[in-house]
Protein backbone atom coordinates (compact mmCIF):
# COMPACT_ATOMS: atom_id res chain seq x y z
CA UNK A 1 0.00 0.00 0.00
CA UNK A 2 2.72 2.59 0.96
CA UNK A 3 5.02 1.92 -2.22
CA UNK A 4 1.56 2.39 -4.27
CA UNK A 5 1.12 5.68 -3.18
CA UNK A 6 4.72 6.65 -3.28
CA UNK A 7 4.39 5.34 -6.73
CA UNK A 8 1.02 8.05 -7.27
CA UNK A 9 2.47 10.62 -5.89
CA UNK A 10 6.19 10.43 -7.73
CA UNK A 11 3.97 9.91 -10.69
CA UNK A 12 1.93 13.24 -9.88
CA UNK A 13 5.28 15.15 -9.59
CA UNK A 14 6.30 14.12 -13.04
CA UNK A 15 3.12 14.99 -14.61
CA UNK A 16 3.08 18.37 -13.04
CA UNK A 17 6.91 18.85 -13.54
CA UNK A 18 6.36 18.62 -17.07
CA UNK A 19 3.17 20.66 -17.11
CA UNK A 20 5.12 23.75 -15.34
CA UNK A 21 7.59 23.38 -18.17
CA UNK A 22 5.08 23.27 -20.82
CA UNK A 23 3.16 26.26 -19.24
CA UNK A 24 7.03 28.44 -19.36
CA UNK A 25 6.83 27.32 -23.05
CA UNK A 26 3.13 28.37 -24.00
CA UNK A 27 3.02 31.70 -21.92
CA UNK A 28 5.93 32.31 -24.24
CA UNK A 29 5.09 31.14 -27.30
CA UNK A 30 1.75 28.60 -27.71
CA UNK A 31 -0.77 30.98 -25.66
CA UNK A 32 -1.61 33.63 -29.24
CA UNK A 33 -1.71 31.18 -31.24
CA UNK A 34 -4.54 28.81 -29.28
CA UNK A 35 -6.22 31.84 -28.66
CA UNK A 36 -5.80 35.08 -30.06
CA UNK A 37 -8.09 37.25 -27.77
CA UNK A 38 -4.97 36.64 -24.84
CA UNK A 39 -2.70 38.31 -27.97
CA UNK A 40 -2.79 41.29 -25.57
CA UNK A 41 -3.07 40.48 -22.18
CA UNK A 42 -1.55 41.01 -18.93
CA UNK A 43 0.64 39.62 -17.01
CA UNK A 44 -2.21 38.95 -14.14
CA UNK A 45 -4.16 37.30 -16.65
CA UNK A 46 -1.34 35.22 -17.54
CA UNK A 47 -0.05 34.26 -13.81
CA UNK A 48 -4.22 33.45 -13.02
CA UNK A 49 -4.28 30.84 -15.65
CA UNK A 50 -0.90 29.43 -15.24
CA UNK A 51 -2.02 26.63 -12.66
CA UNK A 52 -4.61 25.23 -15.04
CA UNK A 53 -2.00 25.12 -17.79
CA UNK A 54 -0.05 22.82 -15.51
CA UNK A 55 -2.85 20.89 -14.64
CA UNK A 56 -4.31 20.51 -17.99
CA UNK A 57 -1.21 20.70 -20.68
CA UNK A 58 -1.85 17.94 -22.87
CA UNK A 59 -5.59 19.49 -23.51
CA UNK A 60 -3.58 22.36 -24.34
CA UNK A 61 -1.03 20.92 -26.28
CA UNK A 62 -3.07 19.09 -28.53
CA UNK A 63 -4.83 22.56 -28.77
CA UNK A 64 -1.49 24.03 -30.00
CA UNK A 65 -0.72 20.79 -32.25
CA UNK A 66 -3.93 21.97 -33.93
CA UNK A 67 -3.13 25.44 -34.51
CA UNK A 68 0.21 25.12 -35.87
CA UNK A 69 -1.49 23.21 -38.19
CA UNK A 70 -4.11 25.97 -38.70
CA UNK A 71 -6.83 23.82 -37.70
CA UNK A 72 -7.51 25.28 -34.30
CA UNK A 73 -11.32 25.65 -33.80
CA UNK A 74 -13.50 27.40 -31.01
CA UNK A 75 -15.28 25.05 -29.10
CA UNK A 76 -17.23 27.43 -27.40
CA UNK A 77 -19.27 26.62 -30.10
CA UNK A 78 -21.98 24.63 -28.71
CA UNK A 79 -24.83 22.96 -29.78
CA UNK A 80 -28.81 24.73 -28.47
CA UNK A 81 -29.18 21.23 -26.83
CA UNK A 82 -26.18 21.45 -24.56
CA UNK A 83 -27.84 23.20 -21.57
CA UNK A 84 -30.96 20.62 -22.07
CA UNK A 85 -28.27 17.82 -22.23
CA UNK A 86 -26.55 19.21 -18.91
CA UNK A 87 -30.08 19.92 -17.43
CA UNK A 88 -30.97 16.45 -17.71
CA UNK A 89 -27.13 14.74 -16.30
CA UNK A 90 -27.84 17.57 -13.39
CA UNK A 91 -31.05 15.78 -12.73
CA UNK A 92 -29.92 12.56 -12.71
CA UNK A 93 -26.59 13.41 -10.22
CA UNK A 94 -28.97 14.57 -7.99
CA UNK A 95 -31.48 11.77 -7.37
CA UNK A 96 -28.54 9.67 -7.21
CA UNK A 97 -27.09 11.75 -4.27
CA UNK A 98 -30.71 11.84 -2.85
CA UNK A 99 -30.30 8.46 -2.20
CA UNK A 100 -26.28 7.55 -1.79
CA UNK A 101 -25.39 10.20 0.43
CA UNK A 102 -28.50 9.82 3.38
CA UNK A 103 -27.31 5.93 2.99
CA UNK A 104 -23.67 6.79 3.44
CA UNK A 105 -23.96 9.17 6.07
CA UNK A 106 -26.44 6.27 7.83
CA UNK A 107 -23.55 3.97 8.05
CA UNK A 108 -21.19 6.44 8.88
CA UNK A 109 -23.01 7.23 12.19
CA UNK A 110 -24.25 3.47 12.72
CA UNK A 111 -20.99 2.48 12.51
CA UNK A 112 -19.96 5.36 15.17
CA UNK A 113 -17.43 3.21 17.94
CA UNK A 114 -19.33 3.11 21.39
CA UNK A 115 -17.07 5.49 23.51
CA UNK A 116 -15.71 2.28 24.90
CA UNK A 117 -14.16 1.26 20.95
CA UNK A 118 -12.81 4.93 20.53
CA UNK A 119 -9.16 5.20 20.26
CA UNK A 120 -7.72 8.06 22.77
CA UNK A 121 -6.33 10.04 19.77
CA UNK A 122 -10.17 10.36 18.94
CA UNK A 123 -11.49 11.06 22.48
CA UNK A 124 -13.36 14.28 22.46
CA UNK A 125 -10.72 16.45 24.98
CA UNK A 126 -13.89 16.75 26.86
CA UNK A 127 -12.68 13.40 28.03
CA UNK A 128 -9.39 13.31 27.43
CA UNK A 129 -7.54 16.75 27.43
CA UNK A 130 -5.63 17.81 25.36
CA UNK A 131 -2.77 15.98 23.51
CA UNK A 132 0.80 16.31 25.45
CA UNK A 133 2.88 18.57 24.31
CA UNK A 134 6.46 17.77 22.69
CA UNK A 135 9.10 17.81 25.22
CA UNK A 136 11.58 16.87 22.70
CA UNK A 137 12.40 17.18 19.22
CA UNK A 138 11.82 14.13 16.90
CA UNK B 1 -16.51 35.71 -26.26
CA UNK B 2 -14.38 39.22 -25.22
CA UNK B 3 -12.22 40.83 -27.23
CA UNK B 4 -9.38 39.95 -24.96
CA UNK B 5 -8.53 38.68 -21.00
CA UNK B 6 -8.02 40.27 -18.07
CA UNK B 7 -7.12 38.97 -14.42
CA UNK B 8 -10.55 40.62 -13.31
CA UNK B 9 -12.85 42.30 -14.62
CA UNK B 10 -13.45 44.61 -11.88
CA UNK B 11 -16.23 46.86 -11.35
CA UNK B 12 -18.37 47.98 -8.40
CA UNK B 13 -20.87 45.39 -7.91
CA UNK B 14 -18.23 42.68 -8.08
CA UNK B 15 -15.78 44.60 -5.44
CA UNK B 16 -18.75 45.23 -3.21
CA UNK B 17 -19.78 41.45 -3.59
CA UNK B 18 -16.25 39.93 -2.66
CA UNK B 19 -15.87 42.73 0.51
CA UNK B 20 -19.22 41.15 1.75
CA UNK B 21 -17.89 37.68 0.78
CA UNK B 22 -14.99 38.11 3.03
CA UNK B 23 -16.58 40.13 5.96
CA UNK B 24 -19.16 37.31 6.57
CA UNK B 25 -16.49 34.81 5.92
CA UNK B 26 -14.55 36.79 8.90
CA UNK B 27 -17.05 36.86 11.06
CA UNK B 28 -18.06 33.38 10.64
CA UNK B 29 -14.73 32.48 11.82
CA UNK B 30 -14.80 34.72 14.61
CA UNK B 31 -17.70 33.84 16.18
CA UNK B 32 -17.16 30.00 15.56
CA UNK B 33 -13.75 30.52 17.46
CA UNK B 34 -15.49 32.37 20.45
CA UNK B 35 -18.03 29.91 21.00
CA UNK B 36 -15.62 27.16 20.66
CA UNK B 37 -13.56 28.38 23.15
CA UNK B 38 -16.38 29.09 25.62
CA UNK B 39 -17.45 25.81 24.90
CA UNK B 40 -14.23 23.98 25.10
CA UNK B 41 -11.36 26.12 26.72
CA UNK B 42 -8.80 23.56 26.13
CA UNK B 43 -8.73 23.16 22.47
CA UNK B 44 -5.46 24.55 21.21
CA UNK B 45 -5.37 27.34 18.78
CA UNK B 46 -4.77 24.81 15.54
CA UNK B 47 -7.45 22.99 16.40
CA UNK B 48 -9.62 25.70 16.55
CA UNK B 49 -8.67 26.96 13.16
CA UNK B 50 -8.13 24.10 11.42
CA UNK B 51 -11.94 23.56 12.45
CA UNK B 52 -13.18 27.36 11.95
CA UNK B 53 -11.28 26.73 8.29
CA UNK B 54 -13.39 23.64 7.61
CA UNK B 55 -16.13 24.91 8.96
CA UNK B 56 -16.12 27.97 6.93
CA UNK B 57 -15.24 25.68 3.39
CA UNK B 58 -18.01 23.50 4.73
CA UNK B 59 -21.04 26.37 4.77
CA UNK B 60 -19.70 28.10 1.72
CA UNK B 61 -19.99 25.19 0.03
CA UNK B 62 -23.35 24.64 0.82
CA UNK B 63 -24.31 28.30 -0.17
CA UNK B 64 -22.65 28.02 -3.55
CA UNK B 65 -24.52 25.02 -4.46
CA UNK B 66 -27.87 26.28 -2.86
CA UNK B 67 -27.62 29.70 -5.32
CA UNK B 68 -27.47 27.84 -8.93
CA UNK B 69 -31.65 25.93 -8.15
CA UNK B 70 -31.96 29.26 -5.82
CA UNK B 71 -31.80 31.41 -9.08
CA UNK B 72 -33.50 29.41 -11.20
CA UNK B 73 -36.61 29.38 -8.80
CA UNK B 74 -36.35 33.07 -7.77
CA UNK B 75 -34.66 35.61 -10.41
CA UNK B 76 -34.42 37.83 -6.89
CA UNK B 77 -31.30 35.74 -6.21
CA UNK B 78 -29.67 36.19 -9.59
CA UNK B 79 -27.39 39.27 -8.42
CA UNK B 80 -25.67 36.38 -5.94
CA UNK B 81 -25.12 33.80 -9.26
CA UNK B 82 -23.32 36.73 -10.72
CA UNK B 83 -19.98 36.71 -8.92
CA UNK B 84 -20.28 32.84 -8.08
CA UNK B 85 -16.50 31.86 -9.50
CA UNK B 86 -14.93 33.91 -6.68
CA UNK B 87 -17.10 32.03 -4.35
CA UNK B 88 -15.45 29.16 -6.14
CA UNK B 89 -12.01 30.45 -5.37
CA UNK B 90 -12.37 31.65 -2.37
CA UNK B 91 -13.74 27.98 -1.05
CA UNK B 92 -10.69 26.36 -2.79
CA UNK B 93 -8.42 28.85 -0.63
CA UNK B 94 -10.44 27.68 2.48
CA UNK B 95 -10.73 23.99 2.10
CA UNK B 96 -6.38 24.43 0.57
CA UNK B 97 -5.69 26.06 4.06
CA UNK B 98 -7.39 23.47 6.14
CA UNK B 99 -6.02 20.52 4.74
CA UNK B 100 -2.81 21.88 4.86
CA UNK B 101 -2.66 22.82 8.33
CA UNK B 102 -4.10 19.07 9.13
CA UNK B 103 -1.26 17.90 7.33
CA UNK B 104 1.09 19.44 9.14
CA UNK B 105 -0.62 19.12 12.40
CA UNK B 106 -1.24 15.68 12.24
CA UNK B 107 1.52 14.25 9.81
CA UNK B 108 4.41 16.50 9.45
CA UNK B 109 5.96 14.72 12.95
CA UNK B 110 6.21 11.21 12.11
CA UNK B 111 8.74 9.21 9.85
CA UNK B 112 6.98 9.40 6.56
CA UNK B 113 6.49 11.85 4.15
CA UNK B 114 3.31 13.57 5.18
CA UNK B 115 1.43 13.15 1.83
CA UNK B 116 1.96 9.54 2.06
CA UNK B 117 0.98 9.32 5.45
CA UNK B 118 -2.40 10.55 4.80
CA UNK B 119 -3.42 7.67 3.03
CA UNK B 120 -1.64 5.07 4.85
CA UNK B 121 -2.01 6.56 9.06
CA UNK B 122 -5.05 4.62 9.56
CA UNK B 123 -5.19 1.06 10.36
CA UNK B 124 -9.58 0.53 10.24
CA UNK B 125 -10.61 -2.34 13.30
CA UNK B 126 -13.02 -4.43 10.81
CA UNK B 127 -14.09 -6.20 14.11
CA UNK B 128 -17.35 -6.74 14.93
CA UNK B 129 -17.44 -5.10 18.37
CA UNK B 130 -19.45 -6.10 21.25
CA UNK B 131 -23.03 -4.42 20.10
CA UNK B 132 -22.61 -5.81 16.85
CA UNK B 133 -21.31 -2.37 15.07
CA UNK B 134 -18.04 -2.41 13.04
CA UNK B 135 -15.38 0.09 14.42
CA UNK B 136 -14.57 2.55 11.65
CA UNK B 137 -12.75 5.02 14.13
CA UNK B 138 -10.00 4.57 12.35
CA UNK B 139 -11.36 4.74 8.87
CA UNK B 140 -8.49 6.72 6.45
CA UNK B 141 -11.46 9.67 6.06
CA UNK B 142 -8.80 12.24 5.15
CA UNK B 143 -7.94 11.13 1.66
CA UNK B 144 -11.87 11.92 0.71
CA UNK B 145 -10.92 15.49 1.51
CA UNK B 146 -7.55 15.57 -0.64
CA UNK B 147 -9.37 14.07 -3.61
CA UNK B 148 -11.95 16.75 -2.48
CA UNK B 149 -9.71 19.68 -2.63
CA UNK B 150 -8.02 18.11 -6.30
CA UNK B 151 -11.52 19.16 -7.97
CA UNK B 152 -11.99 22.44 -5.81
CA UNK B 153 -8.33 23.31 -7.20
CA UNK B 154 -9.20 22.33 -11.05
CA UNK B 155 -12.56 24.05 -10.91
CA UNK B 156 -11.08 26.99 -9.30
CA UNK B 157 -7.96 26.73 -12.02
CA UNK B 158 -10.20 26.65 -14.68
CA UNK B 159 -12.72 29.62 -13.85
CA UNK B 160 -11.20 32.42 -16.04
CA UNK B 161 -13.26 33.05 -19.11
CA UNK B 162 -10.31 31.76 -21.01
CA UNK B 163 -10.90 28.29 -19.94
CA UNK B 164 -14.38 28.41 -21.30
CA UNK B 165 -13.35 29.43 -24.53
CA UNK B 166 -10.16 26.37 -25.29
CA UNK B 167 -12.39 23.90 -23.15
CA UNK B 168 -15.95 24.89 -24.69
CA UNK B 169 -19.22 25.57 -22.94
CA UNK B 170 -20.23 22.07 -22.93
CA UNK B 171 -17.08 20.45 -21.41
CA UNK B 172 -16.40 23.12 -18.99
CA UNK B 173 -19.73 23.16 -17.39
CA UNK B 174 -19.59 19.19 -17.47
CA UNK B 175 -16.87 19.49 -15.69
CA UNK B 176 -17.90 21.89 -13.37
CA UNK B 177 -20.40 19.85 -12.68
CA UNK B 178 -17.60 17.51 -10.74
CA UNK B 179 -18.40 19.91 -7.84
CA UNK B 180 -21.18 17.14 -6.74
CA UNK B 181 -18.61 14.73 -6.17
CA UNK B 182 -16.83 17.09 -4.25
CA UNK B 183 -19.80 17.58 -2.02
CA UNK B 184 -20.06 14.07 -1.28
CA UNK B 185 -16.51 13.51 -0.64
CA UNK B 186 -16.43 16.45 1.75
CA UNK B 187 -19.57 14.58 3.23
CA UNK B 188 -17.70 11.99 3.76
CA UNK B 189 -15.04 13.33 4.65
CA UNK B 190 -17.02 14.54 8.14
CA UNK B 191 -18.72 11.82 8.07
CA UNK B 192 -16.41 9.58 8.58
CA UNK B 193 -13.95 11.99 9.95
CA UNK B 194 -15.08 14.20 13.30
CA UNK B 195 -18.65 12.60 13.57
CA UNK B 196 -16.42 9.79 14.41
CA UNK B 197 -15.72 11.25 17.54
CA UNK B 198 -18.01 14.41 18.16
CA UNK B 199 -20.92 12.43 20.28
CA UNK B 200 -23.25 15.47 20.09
CA UNK B 201 -26.41 14.66 17.92
CA UNK B 202 -26.02 18.18 16.55
CA UNK B 203 -23.93 18.02 14.42
CA UNK B 204 -25.32 14.86 12.16
CA UNK B 205 -28.13 16.84 12.22
CA UNK B 206 -26.40 20.25 11.07
CA UNK B 207 -25.18 17.97 8.39
CA UNK B 208 -28.08 16.15 7.03
CA UNK B 209 -30.45 19.33 7.11
CA UNK B 210 -27.60 20.97 5.03
CA UNK B 211 -27.44 18.31 2.81
CA UNK B 212 -31.57 17.83 2.56
CA UNK B 213 -31.44 21.79 1.60
CA UNK B 214 -29.03 21.69 -1.50
CA UNK B 215 -30.85 18.17 -2.40
CA UNK B 216 -34.39 19.68 -2.11
CA UNK B 217 -33.71 22.70 -3.74
CA UNK B 218 -31.78 20.74 -6.69
CA UNK B 219 -34.58 18.29 -7.26
CA UNK B 220 -37.53 20.71 -7.16
CA UNK B 221 -35.21 23.46 -9.65
CA UNK B 222 -34.69 20.22 -11.72
CA UNK B 223 -38.31 19.39 -11.76
CA UNK B 224 -39.65 23.00 -12.64
CA UNK B 225 -37.56 22.74 -15.81
CA UNK B 226 -37.91 19.02 -16.52
CA UNK B 227 -41.78 20.62 -16.50
CA UNK B 228 -40.80 23.65 -19.19
CA UNK B 229 -38.90 21.11 -21.11
CA UNK B 230 -42.28 19.13 -21.86
CA UNK B 231 -44.71 21.72 -22.49
CA UNK B 232 -46.18 21.24 -25.80
CA UNK B 233 -46.75 24.32 -28.12
CA UNK B 234 -49.85 24.00 -30.64
CA UNK B 235 -47.70 23.95 -34.05
CA UNK B 236 -49.14 25.48 -37.41
CA UNK B 237 -49.47 23.77 -40.47
CA UNK B 238 -45.94 26.14 -41.69
CA UNK B 239 -43.81 25.21 -38.55
CA UNK B 240 -45.05 28.18 -36.72
CA UNK B 241 -45.71 27.09 -32.95
CA UNK B 242 -48.47 29.07 -31.20
CA UNK B 243 -46.27 30.13 -27.88
CA UNK B 244 -47.90 32.34 -25.87
CA UNK B 245 -50.25 35.80 -25.43
CA UNK B 246 -49.30 38.56 -26.40
CA UNK B 247 -49.90 40.83 -23.43
CA UNK B 248 -47.74 38.12 -21.34
CA UNK B 249 -44.58 39.76 -23.10
CA UNK B 250 -43.73 42.84 -21.11
CA UNK B 251 -42.24 45.32 -22.81
CA UNK B 252 -38.13 45.47 -22.28
CA UNK B 253 -38.22 41.87 -20.56
CA UNK B 254 -37.55 38.91 -21.66
CA UNK B 255 -40.19 35.96 -21.70
CA UNK B 256 -38.84 31.91 -22.13
CA UNK B 257 -41.03 29.99 -24.63
CA UNK B 258 -40.73 26.54 -26.24
CA UNK B 259 -41.01 25.97 -29.87
CA UNK B 260 -40.21 22.68 -31.71
CA UNK B 261 -38.17 21.34 -28.67
CA UNK B 262 -36.17 24.62 -28.60
CA UNK B 263 -36.43 26.96 -25.47
CA UNK B 264 -36.74 30.15 -27.35
CA UNK B 265 -36.41 34.17 -25.72
CA UNK B 266 -39.16 36.39 -26.37
CA UNK B 267 -38.66 40.18 -26.24
CA UNK B 268 -40.81 43.39 -27.40
CA UNK B 269 -38.46 46.15 -28.13
CA UNK B 270 -39.83 49.42 -29.15
CA UNK B 271 -43.13 48.30 -30.88
CA UNK B 272 -41.76 45.22 -31.92
CA UNK B 273 -41.62 41.48 -31.37
CA UNK B 274 -38.17 39.26 -30.91
CA UNK B 275 -36.72 35.74 -30.87
CA UNK B 276 -33.62 34.62 -30.26
CA UNK B 277 -32.26 31.43 -28.93
CA UNK B 278 -32.75 31.13 -24.93
CA UNK B 279 -28.78 29.92 -24.55
CA UNK B 280 -25.63 32.99 -23.90
CA UNK B 281 -23.09 31.70 -25.79
CA UNK B 282 -21.08 32.47 -22.26
CA UNK B 283 -21.93 29.88 -19.81
CA UNK B 284 -25.04 29.08 -21.33
CA UNK B 285 -27.43 31.15 -19.29
CA UNK B 286 -31.19 31.70 -19.73
CA UNK B 287 -31.46 35.07 -21.98
CA UNK B 288 -35.44 34.85 -21.46
CA UNK B 289 -35.29 35.60 -18.46
CA UNK B 290 -33.21 38.68 -19.04
CA UNK B 291 -34.13 41.96 -20.33
CA UNK B 292 -33.00 44.65 -23.04
CA UNK B 293 -30.73 46.96 -21.92
CA UNK B 294 -29.04 49.91 -24.14
CA UNK B 295 -30.95 48.04 -26.77
CA UNK B 296 -29.41 44.72 -26.33
CA UNK B 297 -30.69 41.59 -24.63
CA UNK B 298 -28.95 41.49 -21.52
CA UNK B 299 -28.25 38.28 -19.57
CA UNK B 300 -29.23 37.59 -16.53
CA UNK B 301 -26.06 35.55 -15.28
CA UNK B 302 -23.64 37.92 -16.02
CA UNK B 303 -24.98 40.52 -18.56
CA UNK B 304 -23.52 39.48 -21.74
CA UNK B 305 -24.83 41.24 -24.72
CA UNK B 306 -27.19 40.57 -27.89
CA UNK B 307 -28.87 42.48 -30.41
CA UNK B 308 -32.44 41.57 -30.84
CA UNK B 309 -32.58 42.08 -34.33
CA UNK B 310 -29.55 39.31 -35.58
CA UNK B 311 -28.13 38.02 -32.25
CA UNK B 312 -25.08 39.85 -32.60
CA UNK B 313 -23.36 40.79 -29.88
CA UNK B 314 -22.06 44.64 -30.52
CA UNK B 315 -18.90 45.31 -31.93
CA UNK B 316 -16.19 44.77 -30.90
CA UNK B 317 -17.34 41.55 -29.71
CA UNK B 318 -18.30 38.41 -31.84
CA UNK B 319 -20.64 36.19 -30.10
CA UNK B 320 -23.62 35.37 -32.51
CA UNK B 321 -26.76 33.37 -31.32
CA UNK B 322 -29.61 32.35 -33.53
CA UNK B 323 -32.95 34.58 -34.46
CA UNK B 324 -36.17 32.95 -35.27
CA UNK B 325 -39.06 34.41 -37.25
CA UNK B 326 -42.05 35.49 -35.07
CA UNK B 327 -45.60 36.38 -35.70
CA UNK B 328 -48.26 38.52 -33.64
CA UNK B 329 -52.04 36.55 -34.97
CA UNK B 330 -54.46 38.81 -32.82
CA UNK B 331 -53.25 38.74 -29.45
CA UNK B 332 -51.17 35.41 -29.92
CA UNK B 333 -47.59 34.85 -30.47
CA UNK B 334 -46.30 32.57 -33.19
CA UNK B 335 -42.37 31.62 -33.40
CA UNK B 336 -40.84 29.54 -36.07
CA UNK B 337 -39.55 25.79 -34.77
CA UNK B 338 -36.64 26.04 -36.40
CA UNK B 339 -33.63 28.93 -35.93
CA UNK B 340 -32.55 31.05 -38.01
CA UNK B 341 -28.89 30.56 -39.58
CA UNK B 342 -26.26 32.66 -37.14
CA UNK B 343 -26.18 35.74 -38.03
CA UNK B 344 -29.86 36.29 -39.85
CA UNK B 345 -31.26 39.76 -39.65
CA UNK B 346 -35.10 39.36 -38.44
CA UNK B 347 -37.31 42.17 -38.47
CA UNK B 348 -39.28 40.91 -35.58
CA UNK B 349 -43.40 41.52 -35.76
CA UNK B 350 -45.17 44.58 -35.37
CA UNK B 351 -46.94 44.57 -32.45
CA UNK B 352 -50.15 46.98 -33.17
CA UNK B 353 -52.39 45.45 -30.68
CA UNK B 354 -52.04 44.67 -26.50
Amino acid sequence: MIELVRLGWVLLAVYLTAGGLFCVAFQLRGLPKVDPAARESGVGFRLMISPGVTALWPWLAWRWVRANRGRVQDPAMDSVQTPRRLRTVHSLLWKAMAILVPVGLGVALWSRPTENHLPSSKLPYSQSGPPPALTAPR
Amino acid sequence: MSAFYRAIDWNRQKRLYDLTVVGLLALGLAVFIGVSLWVSPHFTAETLLIRGLAVSALLLLHVILCLGPLARLDPRFLPMLYNRRHLGVTLFFLALAHGALSVVQFHALGDENPLVSLFTAYRVDYRVVADGRVNLAHFPFEPFGLFALVILLVMAATSHDFWLRNLGVSFWKTLHLAVYAAYGLVLAHVAFGVLQSERSLLYPLLLAAGFGTVAGLHLLAAYREGRVDKEQSLAGADGFYDVCGLVEVREGRGKVVVAGGHRVALFRHEGRLFATSNVCRHQGGPLGEGRIVDGCITCPWHGWNYQPADGCSPPPFEEVIATYETRVIGDRVWVKGIPNPMGTRSAGSTITTA
